[in-house]
């Protein structure tokens, strides 16, 4: 503990030079209690073998306190003003850090706004072609719309909104990928349709072409 | 104020699905209404990025894009072949 301390104050740039004077002094005084505390503790548990942990490190805490405290006075309260006055300043360093905890402020413009209107009403009619539409495959076509119009309002108004490298970054790997794999799923879940037989909707005259060339597979069952 | 706007669209988008994934007739119309849901929903995530400016939801959006995609792949896979491997 008092070596983490002393590690701290010597690791730190902005030290008070007037709470340590020579740092080599502070590590040479500090390097001798920790080998007397290490003695002490290895006395003690010589002593008393079947302590636990906890009692181990008390004793090592408490040896270290005595010992700091007959060796050298002036020292030691160099050495602790230092530890001190290094802790408050860590705390300080992280309250600076800390200081982006709040979420940013985005400022969007009116283009960037008209961008995720236009977005999120394409998503929107997506959504009521979806309700609406009287099959399946009438559906799947209106579920293409959301990804390819509304995505894409959705995600250029949030790139352009925050103005900042990671988010754009991340918000064109979002594009790209809903770019790779809308049509892939779309595509699977046609041809899953298709081949296990789902039903047209057969008042607007619809024709399966790929059955009309003859090429088609089977004729399908009609499940569900 | 926009924002809002587009919030309210997309959730009243999420509803209509919901309904769609309730009565749909056919499983096909099921795995198209949960394909549409998780791309809602990721967009969703996007624009409450964009109203609370928090950037560590793009990658909520990215993740449940990513889950929506295979569970999509991995149902139809299992519907036609029987099998997803």
């Amino acid at each position: 503990m008092m070596l983490l301390l002393s590690w701290g104050v010597a690791q730190h740039p902005n030290l008070s030079e007037d709470a340590l004077a020579s740092p080599e002094a502070a590590s040479h005084e500090t390097v001798e209690s920790l080998s007397t505390s290490l003695a002490t503790d290895a006395a003690a548990e010589a002593s008393a073998p079947e302590t636990s942990s906890e009692t181990s490190s008390e004793t090592l805490a408490a040896g270290d306190v005595e010992t700091d405290g007959a060796e050298n006075t002036a020292n030691d309260t160099l050495t602790r003003h230092g530890a001190v006055s290094a802790s408050e300043h860590n705390e300080a360093s992280s309250e600076q850090h800390g200081e982006r905890v709040g979420p940013p402020v985005v400022n969007t413009n009116l283009a960037e706004e008209l961008l995720i209107l236009f977005g999120s009403f394409f998503v929107l009619a997506a959504a009521i072609g979806m309700l609406r539409f009287p099959d399946f495959y009438t559906r799947l076509h209106a579920s293409t719309k959301l990804v390819t119009l509304g995505g894409i309002g959705i995600l250029i108004g949030a790139a352009f909104g925050f103005n900042d490298v990671q988010v754009s970054l991340r918000v064109i790997l979002i594009i790209i990928f809903f770019f790779l794999t809308a049509p892939l799923s779309g595509y699977m879940i046609g041809r899953a349709g298709y081949l296990r037989g789902l039903p047209f909707y057969k008042e607007w005259g619809s024709i399966d072409e790929w059955q009309a060339l003859g090429s088609g597979s089977a004729e399908p069952e009609a499940t569900d | 104020m926009i924002i809002n706007i587009a919030l309210i669209c997309l959730a009243v988008a999420t509803v209509l699905t919901i309904i769609r994934l309730a009565l749909g007739p056919n499983w096909g119309d099921r795995i198209t209404a949960y394909d549409f849901l998780s791309v809602n929903f990721a967009l969703l995530i996007v624009v409450f990025t964009i109203k609370t400016g928090f950037v560590a939801f793009l990658d909520i959006a990215l993740l449940v894009s990513i889950l929506g995609f295979l569970s999509t792949i991995a149902l139809t896979r299992h519907l036609l072949n029987g099998k997803v491997l």
